[in-house]
């Protein structure tokens, strides 16, 4: 029998103690919260059955956990003799073995040491029930976009406006400043100004100026040769209308009509002194082509002619040509010799390297790259020939042959003066015969087969003069036709040269045969859409009306 | 009902308006084929940046607006306005774009302005149907009253367990202290606890009912309840917070992006005629 004396400890308001004893007594002394246990304590933290005291068989008394250790004097112990001085926690309770009471085996003082307190209690149920009570605010993160904002996009992109000395820095950056005001990606020439805003945007808060432009396209030609003209018409008219940059693939050059149909609409009305027509479209009243045309020998021999004005239509190349012969003849003789094959366009017509137009042909690489156009002067020696040049050296060729011949023919030992002198005008006969034959004789192989000879007997070396050829390599200088694109047509499609028997005929299609295919600027799903830039360029004001003369330089 | 007025204001007064504005731009932008292709720098393409920027000036002004006592106009007839000009300016920036995006503040800035404005969506939706669920929810209660319902059957159900072994204790204390009712922005959204130990202390006390005596079967019985009670009210309160949450969540980010896109919107405009 163990017989205890519990003193129970509360404290007032000043925190002084007040003891309450309690007996008890039992062969052994529970602990914990059930109803059973001698010492009951209850409180949630204390076990059910949280210790006991018993007497070991040495009569001494011992406290023993019931399942977890216990906290002895701040150490934790399963089982411990009870000494005098020894402190215990059970739970939130203090028990504390005190000097032994007479009458009683042990005297122990329990005291509530760790209460409930009410806000802990709290602080487990109340947590935060609204998103502000959780942290988050408008303000602040407006506040911090706002900032971040403003600088990413404001701030540093205006900033490397105004201070040029942050380029260097900004080199370095993956990204540059202003990077976040483009407004699209630049045309593949302007992208390497892409990071230099200020070489095109000059001044802030001003529309780019052409000045600005032509800084750099220092040769741009006018849209009117008339430079007064040009700029009176152009005055309000900034390059930046048609050439809209940042616009990625779209590109910088406007192909649309608008802006010429603004103007060539109404072109009369705006200019009574124009001799241009109004025009919409391609395919509505665009009149008939102006072609250059050689009408006579000299400057003002060269006019421009329009299609419909057919009687005038009459070229005067100084050439006699037959595209009829050279077709209906149909053989030529190319490559292994002895083989012929039927004449084609492209044996004589060969386009250049751009693919727009076709070569300029010559006698040597055209006409004589058969044996089709052979100068043949002299049958006793077969291949020669007087070279495709001026009257004098034609002349002077024959001269130097017959009179080589004359001195071959002559005996090398005991000449006399009259051997000499009758050498000589045996090879001004011959030379002079031949002559005669190839200027005034019309046949094959001769000059009058396909130039205009005349003659002037006051001039003694040389009486014949040829008239020059001007054969025109442009007919529409004015606008572009890329050859290479048309190239899904034959020739003869466009060009009817069958039966054209005079080089005075042009071949020239009529806006029409274009028509067959190609429809202006609206878009059909069958035919070709061509706006005015299709064929014409604008800044065209030094295009040359004239052509290439045709003249050969074989010397 | 408040959401029926706001969307039925004056009879749809402000949905005519903006169909009448989305649909006059529409036709525009449809009839008009400028040459230069569709962007922001045709005639029509400044016409739709000016009212595009000056809806979102009006709408931005509903904040000035709500904090006026006296104002122009009702705040409903606001409210309303805000809502399908808003809508309406989805067509008018849309087509202010002519679809012409890049990586530059002028795309960001329509990108902003989609996104305050779907988000915008989310609030009106949250605002048509969120209020409702939270009175069906509540009941005579508040959040309040639920807490304090918590609290006290917290009360006897430790009081309750004191006489019962200390594995049910446990639970209970376990309950009473880790059940978590709001919390953070993510537990207040989310709604639920993950483990919630309201919920396992009543899955738990179903099967430690087995082998008590005495006097503590009838306390489990009654333990029991009270913890089933507790579940339910906790349950009740948890979707009370995330039904707010949920109702005023959009507004932490409709407002300070709305502000955002004010940013982006004057850099843009800057940006156009600084480098013009």
């Amino acid at each position: 029998m163990i017989r205890c004396l519990l003193v129970q400890v509360t404290r007032n308001q000043r925190a002084q103690a007040i003891r309450k004893e309690r007996r008890i007594a039992g062969d052994i002394i529970g602990i914990g919260r059930a109803s059973e246990c001698k010492i009951h304590l209850l409180d949630h933290r204390v076990n059910l059955h949280h210790a006991v005291i018993r007497a070991e068989d040495d009569g001494k008394l011992h406290i023993e956990a019931e399942n977890t250790a216990l906290n002895i004097n701040d150490e934790y112990d399963q089982n411990a003799e009870l000494t005098p001085g020894m402190r215990i926690l059970i739970g939130p309770y203090q028990l504390i073995v005190e000097a032994i009471a007479p009458g009683h085996e042990l005297t122990l003082t329990c005291e509530l040491i760790h209460p409930i307190s009410g806000s802990s209690e709290a602080a487990a149920t109340r947590m935060p029930t609204t998103l502000s009570g959780a942290g988050l605010s408008t303000r602040k993160f407006a506040l911090w976009l706002t900032a971040a904002l403003t600088l990413a996009f404001l701030v540093l992109p205006i900033a490397h406006s105004f201070f040029p000395a942050l380029n260097k820095w900004e080199e370095r950056l993956p990204v540059a400043l202003e990077e976040s005001w483009n407004a699209g990606q630049m045309s593949p020439g302007h992208r390497a100004l892409s990071m230099k805003c200020e070489t095109c945007h000059q001044r802030p808060f001003t529309p780019v100026a052409d000045t600005a432009c032509i800084s750099c396209h220092k040769n741009i030609a006018n849209h009117i040769k008339d430079d007064a003209l040009h700029a009176k018409v152009f005055r309000n008219v900034r390059c930046a209308e048609c050439h809209l940059d940042h616009r990625g693939k779209t590109g910088l050059v406007r192909h649309d009509t608008t802006q010429c149909v603004a103007c060539h609409g109404n072109i009369k009305a705006r200019h009574a002194s124009t001799k241009l027509s109004n025009i919409h479209d391609f395919s509505t009243d665009h009149p008939a082509f102006q072609l250059t045309v050689r009408t006579a020998p000299g400057d003002s021999g060269l006019q421009r002619i329009r299609q419909t004005d057919k009687s005038r239509l009459i070229e005067q190349s100084g050439l006699k040509f037959s595209h009829k012969e050279h077709l209906d003849k149909a053989l030529i003789e190319l490559g292994a010799p002895g083989k012929t094959r039927d004449i084609q366009c492209d044996d004589c017509h060969k386009m250049d390297d751009a693919g727009a137009r076709f070569k300029p042909m010559t006698m040597s690489m055209t006409c004589q790259q058969s044996r089709c156009h052979a100068l043949d002067f002299e049958p006793k020696v077969a291949g020669r020939q007087v070279p495709h040049a001026a009257e004098q050296t034609v002349m002077t060729t024959l001269r130097e042959f017959y009179a080589s011949r004359a001195i071959s023919k002559t005996y090398a030992d005991g000449v006399t003066v009259d051997d000499l002198r009758r050498a000589r005008d045996w090879a001004s006969a011959q030379a002079a015969r031949n002559a005669r034959l190839l200027f005034a004789t019309s046949g094959e192989g001769t000059c009058l087969e396909c130039h205009e000879v005349s003659y002037n007997a006051r001039n003694k070396e040389v009486p014949w003069t040829v008239a020059p050829v001007d054969v025109t390599d442009h007919w529409l200088p004015k606008s572009r036709f890329p050859h290479i694109k048309h190239q899904t047509a034959k020739c003869t499609d466009c060009h009817k040269v069958a039966d054209s028997d005079k080089s005075t005929d042009i071949a020239i299609p009529a806006i029409s045969k274009c028509r067959e295919c190609h429809v202006g600027s609206k878009q059909t799903k069958t035919q070709v859409s061509s706006n005015c830039d299709t064929c014409h360029s604008f800044h065209n004001a030094n295009a040359q009306p004239a052509r290439q003369m045709a003249k050969e330089t074989e010397e | 009902m408040q959401h029926n007025t706001l969307l039925e204001y004056k009879r749809y007064r402000y949905l005519k308006a903006a169909l009448l504005l989305a649909g006059l731009a529409s036709v525009a932008y449809l009839l008009q084929r400028p040459p230069t292709g569709a962007y922001g720098g045709t005639w029509l393409g400044y016409a739709l940046g000016t009212a595009s920027a000056v809806l979102v000036v009006l709408l931005l002004w509903l904040g000035v607006r709500k904090r006026q006592y006296l104002g122009p106009g009702t705040m409903q007839g606001w409210l309303s306005a805000h809502v399908y000009l808003g809508m309406s300016l989805v067509i008018l920036a849309t087509l202010h774009t002519g679809l012409q995006f890049g990586w530059n503040v002028h795309t960001l800035s329509y990108l902003l302005l989609l996104a305050v404005i779907g988000n915008g969506f989310y609030g009106l939706y949250a605002y048509l149907r969120f209020p409702r669920m939270m009175t069906e929810n509540l009941g005579e209660d508040n959040l309040d009253s639920l807490l304090l319902k918590i609290a006290d059957l917290d009360e006897l159900a430790r009081t309750n367990a004191l006489q019962l072994p200390d594995e049910i204790n446990q639970i209970v204390h376990k309950a009473s202290r880790e059940t978590r009712i709001g919390g953070g922005v993510i537990e207040q959204l989310a709604g639920r606890q993950p483990n919630c130990p309201t919920s396992e202390a009543v899955r738990k006390l179903h099967y430690l009912g087995k082998n008590l005596k005495g006097a503590q079967p009838k306390l489990h019985r009654e333990l029991y309840s009270i913890m089933l009670r507790r579940e339910a009210l906790v349950a009740r309160a948890r979707k009370d917070i995330m039904l707010k949450a949920r109702l005023e969540f959009w507004l932490y980010w409709h407002i300070p992006l709305s502000i955002g896109l004010l940013v982006t919107l004057i850099a843009h405009v800057t940006a156009i005629f600084f480098y013009w």
